[in-house]
């Protein structure tokens, strides 16, 4: 997974590389030039010969710090770009994922993966190259010059490296499944605080302070016992690859010992060899360390790799809607995936271009579900949705949803200035549309009145607004685009009586250019569209125009009633 | 500037600039570089560790002598048993030598894990820590502070101070330890060279110093831009359906590449601070040995200094810069620890909510079941634009009363303030007499339950959902709350029942299913107030007109208070209050309101005349 990006560095990679050989060349100069000095003095040279032997070395630190210096440069600071690069991409595919996905994420968990596991790969990426091939070139030359001096005793030195292999095998993939639950749970804890944060009204309200706490207390138990897992097994790695390394050298006394004893070997080949070998030590214990890190980036790129593979199954289709195009149901049912019973069953209405069609039913009946199929949020797993005479999964979905304006039910804003929430579907509108609209759902005097007008920060999800204030900006956000398609979702639901006339008022010839759908509970909102649906548990329980509903004397005429009664009441009274 | 809330294109005709790092809240500032305090704070969090800190400590020794403990014998095994031909005794050494590998493992290993345990340990209770600091700071605190930058402060930059606490702390002590022995080493061997390798010191020291503020620097811009990122990230996950709905994915893109760049481009600083300043510690060791070369090298031949002496000195130079070594390679780790701690404990300085002891006499007076006052109540959110004014009014025990006026007039205002998420600017509210400040909050809201409008369903399973992890609400009193508000229909309608999962928010249920789980989380409490705003402002008429008449045996002992727009569902109220910009206009009954011909009958006749088909809805007209 990390390979495609680090391809795309591969030429200040090998950069970096070579930078690291020459820098570790000149500092492997040092103790040379070191031996030279001393044996020049041991000679008796003259100060001139060791004053210039010490400005050979002072250059060949310099040289070796300049190198040091691309190295770590080169190496780490294409880690930080490969990490943005992936957290760039990681983003940009999630927002293309299909609504159903995110149906069955936690939020903390997902922005867990942008945090803690693309770190773990940046790791990799970084520190993880940079000392895998220091490991690797001081591996090679020590054991070069190792066999130059005696190939026999540096296979027996390493016997027990095989063993070392073994090890490292199992370390990694123990490795790997602990680590896997360590960010697991990061995730599960990342979760925990974003929901009791972001529901803290709820927590507070009902004295829930204390056992959220405990809650959240035992999470941080499991985390930590999860990260000391992954700390014993790291410690025992290292600890036996530091035993392992220190055998060799034992292993190298004993048995080179044996044979200086015999006069098979020269005194002065043991010693040199057994100065390499503890050379080796750290680049040993290293490899732990860096196969430690690896399996971590391995995990992480699990986890990170199951949001990459997820493929959006909603994808646009190539075909181009003409502007005016009548929407069509056929036969419509859809289950959302998880569930068991569909929230739509057998849905059938045409609407033609500029009417406007009204939905009413019960709680859960699938109102909203009818909306989000329109914008195809989802597909319906029986039936056809056809716009223009063709199925609008053969449509362009941009194009589609380019002619719609939605106000959802719940009316989320985001935490910007409220004008950009207004034009959050076109930042390029005027301002004089933006003041129209805002006149439209009368928000004008409203905001007016705001200090900072049509600057105020809105708090996240809209929540610094009143209930109805939300609505109606919701409301306008989806007027502004001016649409041909305009769906709206019960957003008078929270506005006052008085309110919701006027705005009803205020749209009537807005919706009469345009084709709509408009759910409510409240008659008085789609009492007059050209066809209504009376929806329950899915299906289409009743339609038709008010008029014939009202005849009808079915649940619409009920509701109907019921919201009148009152009036009737009075009347009599 | 970063930060603040800029709105640019502000002339008529301009479009709506947007950008990702406008719609931050300004964010603490945070001021010049303490680096002293700082770290003391941080060492403070180590202080219920210090036996583990100390055993650490000594494990670490003791492992650093075994581990010196090879050279030393192969000298041992080279010197006496080869020179000598001893085959046994080589042997013998040797098999000593695996002995001593064995114990520094099990040193080393438990040297690991005791260090992990502290960073462990101490990470947890600091995440503890924030979480309950959290818990306690005002809601208002909440309106201004977006929450993914909040778990960014629980979550990520407690993770950095992992590094400083596993490797850092133990290590770095010893490696100023070492440093000082060697200094004593080298002073007692010879002063005079002794001075030419200290000469280094002010060097690094300056180095250190230079690159302190920049590094630090980048690395509060790296903390900050990751806030921004989680904070970016936790509203648009959120919000996904709305950006779909909007086409907002490639602006998005655009805007999540500004944070995104951000973030690498102070790290890019800090790792380009940091490329310069460890090979120059490295340049300052090959001077240091060059400078003692030259200056021994001229000693040895002037001096008659000995030539071991030299080489010697030589090798404890290059011990002296091991530790330098190290530490400037813990540098990096220190300043972001020091760079996130900063942001940890400018929140944890933040106050508290004041709140009354609850050993407070009132904690016995309090009576939920007496009467509710707001005197003379006066509230405002930023300080500037009043939301109440003066408001008073009196709610007797069990009896209902309704609020009702215009969206954005100060409903939810009111109930916020009795519940105690703001407390008013001016005024008083008390329940049976006592002012309600004087009360500890979880006193106050113990008998009370409000359904808000604004639902929240947390992730788990409905009956999770119901309760809240409150063990003492039983099975019946479940399923009688359930009933009551006709969530039971829908839990029935689920094959898992109770145990049906929720998703976050509650996503998998309409808005309206989601109203009725929360009302019947109310009613699950058994509060003696019950405060309803808009509770079922996304209910079906019918169900809605089923709840009226089963809350109604339900609310006869209890005191309700009930914010609707709805005005059938309000009409037995025994008081109905209109508030009308943040200030009571009338109030009385429906029946005495409709007579005073005021606001609440124009909103009555309004809603009626509508429904009864003398004005027209959406749509075309029908003519
Ligand atoms: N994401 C989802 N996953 C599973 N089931 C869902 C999901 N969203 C909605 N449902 C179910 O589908 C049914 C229809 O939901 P929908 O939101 O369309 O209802 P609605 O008619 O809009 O109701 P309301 O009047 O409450 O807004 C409900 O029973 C609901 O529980
Ligand atoms: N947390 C907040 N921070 C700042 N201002 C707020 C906050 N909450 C509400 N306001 C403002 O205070 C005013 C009153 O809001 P409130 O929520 O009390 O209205 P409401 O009567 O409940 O309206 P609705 O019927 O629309 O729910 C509004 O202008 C709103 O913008
Ligand atoms: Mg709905
Ligand atoms: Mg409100």
């Amino acid at each position: 997974m990390l390979l495609p990006y680090l391809r795309h560095y591969r030429r200040t990679l090998a950069l970096g590389l070579g930078a690291m050989l020459l820098a570790t060349g000149a500092t492997r100069l040092i103790p040379w030039i070191l031996k030279l000095a001393i044996d020049a003095l041991r000679n008796g040279a003259s100060m001139e010969t060791v004053a210039r032997l010490g400005g050979a070395m002072i250059a060949a630190g310099a040289v070796g710090g300049l190198f040091l210096y691309l190295q770590r440069w080169l190496l780490i600071s294409t880690s930080r770009r490969v990490e943005y690069d992936l957290r760039r991409d990681l983003f940009s595919h999630l927002q293309r994922l299909d609504l159903d996905f995110f149906a069955r994420q936690r939020t903390g968990d997902l922005m867990a993966h942008f945090t803690n596991d693309l770190n773990a790969l940046r790791d990799v990426a970084g520190p993880g190259i940079m000392y895998a091939a220091t490991t690797m070139v001081m591996l090679v030359l020590s054991i070069s010059l190792m066999v130059a001096i005696d190939p026999l005793l540096t296979l027996l030195s390493f016997a027990p490296y095989p063993l070392i292999s073994v090890v490292t095998f199992f370390f990694g993939r123990a490795m790997y499944y602990r680590s896997r639950r360590v960010q697991d749970l990061f995730g599960l804890l990342s979760s925990r605080v974003q929901e009791d944060l972001g529901g803290v009204r709820v927590v507070r309200a009902y004295n829930q302070e204390t056992r959220c706490a405990q809650r959240f207390a035992e999470l941080n138990d499991a985390y930590l016992a999860a990260n000391m897992s992954v700390a014993r097994l790291r410690g025992t790695f290292i600890a036996a690859m530091s035993a392992l390394a220190g055998s060799g050298m034992a292993i190298a006394l004993l048995i080179g010992g044996r044979q200086v004893i015999a006069g098979e070997l020269s005194l002065g080949a043991l010693v040199a060899l057994s100065a390499y070998l503890a050379e080796l030590t750290w680049p040993v214990i290293a490899i732990g360390w860096v196969i430690g890190m690896i399996q971590r980036g391995a995990s992480a790129a699990g986890r990170i790799e199951r949001i990459r593979r997820a493929a959006p199954r909603i994808v646009s289709g190539p075909r181009r809607t003409p502007p005016a195009s009548r929407l069509c149901f056929e036969g419509v049912s859809f289950r959302y995936p998880d569930a068991e019973v569909e929230a739509l069953h057998d849905i059938s209405f045409e609407l033609a271009v500029g009417q406007t069609l009204g939905i009413t039913g019960r709680t859960g009946s699938g109102k909203s579900t009818i909306l989000k199929l329109i914008l195809r949020f989802h597909d319906p797993t029986a039936g056809r949705i056809l716009l223009g005479g063709h199925d609008l999964r053969g449509r362009d979905i941009g194009e589609i949803r380019r002619m719609i304006g939605y106000a959802p039910q719940d009316g989320l804003l985001f935490s910007r200035p409220l004008i950009e929430n207004i034009a959050y579907g076109d930042p390029d509108r005027p301002r004089e549309a933006i003041q129209e609209t805002l006149a439209r759902v009368r928000l004008g005097e409203e905001v007016a009145e705001f200090p900072a007008g049509l600057a105020t920060l809105v708090g996240e999800r809209g929540l610094t607004l009143s209930g109805g204030q939300r609505q109606r900006v919701s409301l306008a956000r989806a007027l502004l685009l001016e649409p041909r398609l305009l769906l709206l979702d019960d957003t008078l639901a929270s506005v006052d009586a008085e309110t919701e006339a006027e705005i009803l008022a205020n749209l009537r010839g807005y919706v009469a250019e345009r084709t709509a759908v408009i759910v409510s509970h409240r008659i008085s909102a789609i009492r007059a569209a050209d066809w209504i649906l009376v929806l329950d548990e899915g299906r289409i329980l009743e339609q038709g125009t008010h008029e014939s509903l009202v005849g009808q004397g079915g649940l619409y005429a009920r509701i109907h009633r019921r919201q009148q009664l009152a009036a009737e009441i009075e009347e009599v009274e | 500037m970063r930060g603040g809330g800029q709105l640019s294109g502000g002339g008529p005709g301009r479009g709506v600039a947007t950008g990702a790092r406008s719609y931050a809240v300004p964010e603490e500032h945070l001021g010049r570089i303490y680096d002293h305090s700082l770290m003391m704070r941080i060492l403070r969090y180590l202080r219920p560790e210090t036996a583990r800190v100390l055993v650490a400590a000594l494990l670490l020794i003791l492992f650093s002598l075994t581990s010196l403990a090879g050279p030393l014998i192969t000298r041992i095994g080279i010197d006496h048993y080869i020179a000598n031909g001893d085959a046994a005794g080589l042997l013998r050494i040797c098999l000593a030598w695996f002995a001593l590998l064995l114990i520094g493992g099990g040193l080393q290993y438990a040297q690991i894990v005791t260090m992990n345990l502290i960073g462990q340990r101490t990470m947890m209770r600091l995440r503890q820590e924030i979480y309950r600091h959290l818990q306690r700071l005002p809601i208002s605190f909440y309106d201004r502070h977006p929450v993914g930058r909040l778990m960014t402060r629980v979550t990520n930059d407690v993770e950095v101070l992992n590094q400083l606490f596993t490797q850092g702390v133990v290590a770095i002590i010893g490696d100023l330890v070492t440093l000082l022995g060697i200094m004593i080493v080298l002073l007692v061997m010879d002063a005079r060279i002794a001075f030419v390798t200290f000469a280094m010191l002010p060097f690094l020291f300056w180095f250190s110093i230079a690159f302190r503020s920049r590094v630090r620097h980048a690395f509060r811009d790296v903390r900050l831009a990751l806030a921004r990122i989680n904070a970016y990230l936790q509203e648009n996950l959120g919000g996904i359906a709305v950006i779909k709905a909007f086409r907002r994915e490639a602006r998005n893109d655009a805007e999540f590449d500004e944070l995104n760049t951000d973030h690498r481009d102070a790290f890019l600083r800090s790792v380009r601070a940091f490329a310069v300043y460890f090979p120059l510690v490295e340049l300052t060791q090959s001077v240091a040995i060059a400078l003692i070369l030259w200056y021994g090298g001229g000693l040895v031949i002037q001096d008659g200094l000995t030539f071991g002496a030299l080489v010697a000195f030589i090798q404890y130079v290059g011990r002296f810069f091991r530790p330098i070594r190290d530490l400037s390679e813990k540098y990096n780790i220190l300043q972001d620890a020091m760079a996130s701690s900063e942001r940890i404990f400018a929140l944890l300085d933040r106050e508290p909510e004041p709140d009354a002891p609850t050993t407070s006499p009132y904690v016995e007076a309090f009576d939920p079941q007496a009467a509710i006052r707001f005197e003379r109540v006066s509230f405002s959110y930023d300080g500037k634009t009043p939301v109440l004014q003066e408001v008073s009014c009196e709610i007797a025990p069990g009896t209902t009363t309704a609020i009702v006026g215009a969206t954005g007039s100060g409903k939810t205002t009111m109930i916020s303030l009795l519940a105690r998420f703001y407390d008013p600017t001016a005024g008083v509210i008390s329940i049976g007499g006592i002012d309600t400040r004087k009360v500890p909050r979880a006193v106050l809201r113990r008998r009370m339950a409000i359904v808000e409008q604004d639902v929240f369903l947390f992730a788990g399973t409905i009956a999770d959902n119901m309760r809240l992890w409150e063990p003492g609400i039983s099975k019946e009193r479940l399923a009688e709350a359930v009933a009551t508000s006709h969530a039971d229909v829908l839990i029935r309608r689920l094959p898992r029942g109770w145990e049906h999962p929720v998703m976050e928010r509650g996503g998998s249920f309409s808005t309206g299913e989601r109203q009725l789980l929360a009302f019947a989380r109310a009613l699950a409490f058994d509060p003696e107030i019950l405060i309803l705003d808009e509770a079922t402002a996304s209910v079906d008429t019918e169900t809605e007109a089923l709840i009226q008449d089963a809350l109604r045996n339900l609310l006869r002992e209890r005191t309700s208070i009930v914010i609707a727009h709805r005005l059938s569902t309000i009409r037995r109220a025994d008081q109905i209050l209109v508030v009308h910009h943040g200030r009571i206009l009338e109030r009385g009954t429906h029946a005495e309101l409709l007579a005073q011909g005021g606001l609440y009958a124009r909103l009555y006749r309004l809603q009626f005349r509508g429904e009864a088909g003398r004005s027209e809805g959406l749509g075309q007209s029908v003519d």
